[in-house]
């Protein structure tokens, strides 16, 4: 028991002292990805634009309705709703004290909105979570006005945003005064502002996410949201794309090449997310690769170049091409494939499917998510390869920070303010 | 325009397609229990299959729901396929997977027979579908840090807080919770460790397995503590915690963990969370009435007639906290559970709700919430 007691000083030494979650201070975070603007009726289509957009707009704008973890409608601005009789109509009852980031009282008439629609309540509230329905008015000088815990206090498109604090926000107020992002930034540069004490949250590349646990850094990890796949255009031929398709080796790919990271796959939507992807299948069968690419000609591969991790899994991508005897040349702009990576911005498989569908060829949108899946995935013009999770690296002095699907940044605390 | 031999590899792929990997997809249908799905499923998977074939039926799990189900499953499936056939029958490998995403369970079955393969899915979803909402606990961190949390007390401008090593008074200034004054105790090794702040005007009484102090809290902390157990309103009678465990005793009931009194029926009820993991209803008579037992050893009793208890949520190391009532002997949910960032180490009643600490993941930090019930619902 003595035993138990020291073992506890032991450990108590050497941890932080307690604190109660701070207000004040300023968050900085640099990202690659570049957004245009915070409309979020404005759907952006760049998959790293669009999960860069969600990520902003869902701090200032909020929903009737919001999906949880889970992807289940919970209330949000609307804190109940009940149909009428004949299940033609529904009412949402407002929130009460909600204000606009202006000053102005959110007021539906009589408290309540209602909407005459006569589809399955899921659908409506899953409907309603979306971002391009926010509740958000104009403010004097034209620009959108949202409810939730931060709002924009300055934006330069495609180069920084600054968020200050919604004072008067009815979750309360958040604990940061504002948080400042840093866009398209590369990730060398973000390592280097990282180093120097400029950022507290930047993106790793996933290959060196064990070399900078080793030296002691924070790494936090979002589940499996991303998902790298190779994009065809017309000029392939159906037999070169499943050619591509046989050839890769997707085992060595995701447990050498990534460091065990992730899951190797042939689905679009990760298993967590659609329980299926199982079924997709993602066998190597360099036989058959080979005897479709017999006599086909070569084809342009391009991928961004910037990215480590796209460069080094391109290379990959074509030595297996090369194997089964197909030649990718690396260029930009031409015609051919693309490796690209999508992006899971909400546990919902219906609303990722369709972001998806923005950056892939078209593809029917009806149906299960299994059957829109397999649309998008039919003829190979689409090749699923790995899903990823996103890796960032974290200052110690950022509390109650958590890379999930949604960043909830209302929560996230400094234990003191930066000098 | 493809050349010759393009068109070749295409028409041979499209065949090939047809012949070898002839993939069958129906759309996914929704029942309503895991039996019925199943069932469903079965005679459509059956429907794939000719007559005089033989089947191979396997199945594994690769969802979070226990293997049990998967057997519930496999067992209403290989009723449906189930067939004469002949010795020499050719096979069909039919392998079903119970897996799951966010929102539901889905039963997917895989046929493979004489090159082709066919794929049947079905989903089922055990809770209610989303048609109206409950109430929501409100919850409100009020304390985070490395030590265990046993108790926290929001009293005035301050905040009182219990860990394992001492109790500290924080006070506000300009708007950061600072330290005031702090007393070393010197408790007894407990490797659960529990405490409970209790305040009664100017009076703090802190009490611990096998110690306990008395004292001022303000200006400056001044406490007495001795190595005797002291006795608190925290059981069906007087109650104290047992020394060197974390269990706590009232003269005349079985030792416990925690304890809810039920006040809406005409005679109290009681609820006491047993040392074999399970809740257990006594009338004012000591009678037993029910056992519950899906809930963790935590719960207080709320609103009178509630009970918030912690359970284990779906998600791996993450609790939830769930308002009850008690309703013929079964627990009745009346709120939203309310996720924790982690798993629950303590529960205290405290007005309108409880107080709630949990060591959070990944971190392993503690936290402690206030969690509100609207009583008025």
């Amino acid at each position: 028991m003595q035993r138990i007691v020291l073992l506890w000083i032991a450990a108590a030494s050497l941890l932080v002292a307690g604190q109660r979650p701070h207000y004040g201070g300023t968050l900085r975070i640099e990202i690659r990805a570049v957004v245009r603007n915070l409309d979020p009726t404005d759907i952006a289509v760049e998959p790293a634009e669009a999960a860069a957009k969600e990520q902003l707009t869902g701090q200032v704008y909020e929903t009737l309705v919001r999906l949880d973890d889970r992807g289940e409608p919970q209330p949000w601005l609307a804190t109940s709703w009940i149909h009428d009789t004949a299940r033609k109509k529904w009412v949402f009852t407002a929130r009460p004290k909600v204000q606009f980031q202006n000053g102005v009282v959110w007021a539906p008439p009589g408290g309540v909105i209602s909407m005459a629609d006569d589809r399955p309540i899921e659908q409506i509230l899953r409907d309603l979570a979306r971002p391009k329905n926010a509740v958000m008015i104009r403010g004097s000088d034209g620009a959108l006005v949202g409810t939730g815990p931060f709002k924009v206090s300055q934006l330069e498109p495609n180069a920084s945003v600054v968020l200050a604090a919604h004072e008067n926000y009815w979750g309360g107020r958040p604990f940061l005064d504002a948080i400042e992002i840093r866009m398209g930034r590369p990730l060398r540069e973000q390592a280097l502002d990282f180093e120097m004490g400029r950022a507290d949250i930047t993106e790793i590349p996933i290959t060196e996410v064990r070399r900078a646990r080793q030296r002691g850094s924070i790494v936090l990890q979002s589940p499996l949201l991303e998902t790298l796949a190779i994009v065809f255009d017309s000029t392939a031929t159906p037999s070169q794309r499943e050619a591509v398709a046989l050839s890769l080796d997707r085992g060595a790919l995701q447990g050498v090449l990534l460091q065990k990271w992730g899951e190797a796959s042939g689905a679009l939507a990760p298993q967590w997310l659609s329980g299926y992807a199982f079924i997709f299948p993602a066998d190597r069968d360099l036989v058959k690769a080979k005897q479709l690419a017999t006599g086909s000609a070569s084809l342009s591969f391009s991928y961004d170049r910037q990215d480590p991790v796209l460069q080094s899994v391109a290379e990959r991508i074509a030595l297996n091409a090369a194997e089964a005897g197909l030649t990718l040349r690396n260029t930009t702009g031409s015609p051919g494939l693309r490796l690209i990576r999508l992006r899971v911005t909400q546990p919902d498989l219906e609303w990722t499917l369709d972001q998806f569908a923005l950056a892939l060829p078209p593809a029917q949108r009806n149906g299960s998510g299994w059957e829109r899946e397999q649309a998008l995935l039919e003829g190979f013009r689409v090749i699923p390869i790995v899903h990823l999770p996103a890796s960032y690296l974290v200052s110690p002095r950022v509390r109650q920070w958590n890379p999930a699907v949604r960043w909830t940044l209302a929560d996230t605390w400094l234990p003191e303010a930066r000098p | 325009m493809a050349r010759p031999h393009a068109q070749f590899a295409m028409i041979r792929a499209l065949i090939q397609k047809a012949i070898a990997v002839l993939l069958f997809v129906s759309q996914i249908v929704c029942a309503q229990t895991l039996d019925e799905t199943a069932q469903a499923l079965g005679r459509r998977v059956a429907a794939r299959i000719p007559a005089g074939t033989a089947v191979h039926l396997t199945g594994r799990n690769l969802s979070s729901s226990s293997n049990t189900e998967l057997a519930v499953a496999q067992r209403a499936i290989d009723r449906a396929l189930r067939r004469r056939t002949p010795r020499q029958a050719p096979v069909a490998e039919v392998r079903l997977t119970l897996s799951e995403n966010p929102r539901e369970f889905l039963l997917i079955v895989e046929v493979r027979r004489d090159g082709e393969r066919a794929v049947e899915m079905a989903s089922y979803r055990p809770p209610a579908v989303v048609t109206a909402n409950l109430p929501s606990l409100e919850r409100r961190l009020l304390w985070e840090q490395d030590r265990p949390i046993l108790d926290v007390l929001p009293a005035q401008d301050r905040l009182i807080v219990l860990d394992p090593e001492k109790v500290t008074v924080y006070m506000r200034r300009s708007g950061v919770w600072e330290p005031a004054s702090t007393r070393d105790l010197d408790m007894p090794g407990v490797r659960d460790p529990r405490g409970r702040l209790l305040l009664d005007g100017e009076n703090l009484r802190v009490l611990a397995p096998g110690a306990s102090c008395r004292g001022a809290w303000q200006p400056a902390l001044d406490l007495n503590c001795e190595n005797q157990p002291g006795e608190f309103e925290g059981g069906p009678g007087p109650a104290h915690f047992t020394p060197a465990r974390n269990s706590l005793e009232t003269d005349g009931w079985p030792v416990f963990y925690a304890y809810a009194r039920l006040s809406t029926a005409a005679r109290p009820l009681h609820l006491l969370s047993g040392l074999d993991g399970r809740a257990h209803l006594y009338n004012q008579d000591q009678r037993p009435l029910a056992v519950i037992d899906d809930w963790n050893s935590d719960f207080v009793s709320a609103c009178g007639g509630q009970v918030l208890a912690a359970k284990t949520g779906p998600r791996t190391g993450l609790d939830l906290v769930t308002a009850y009532r008690i309703v013929d002997g079964r627990a009745v949910e009346t709120s939203e559970p309310a996720e924790l960032p982690g798993g629950v180490t303590a529960m205290w009643p405290m007005p309108g709700g409880a107080l709630v600490v949990c060591r959070t993941a990944p971190s392993g930090r503690y936290a402690a919430y206030s969690l509100t019930l609207d009583c008025s619902r």
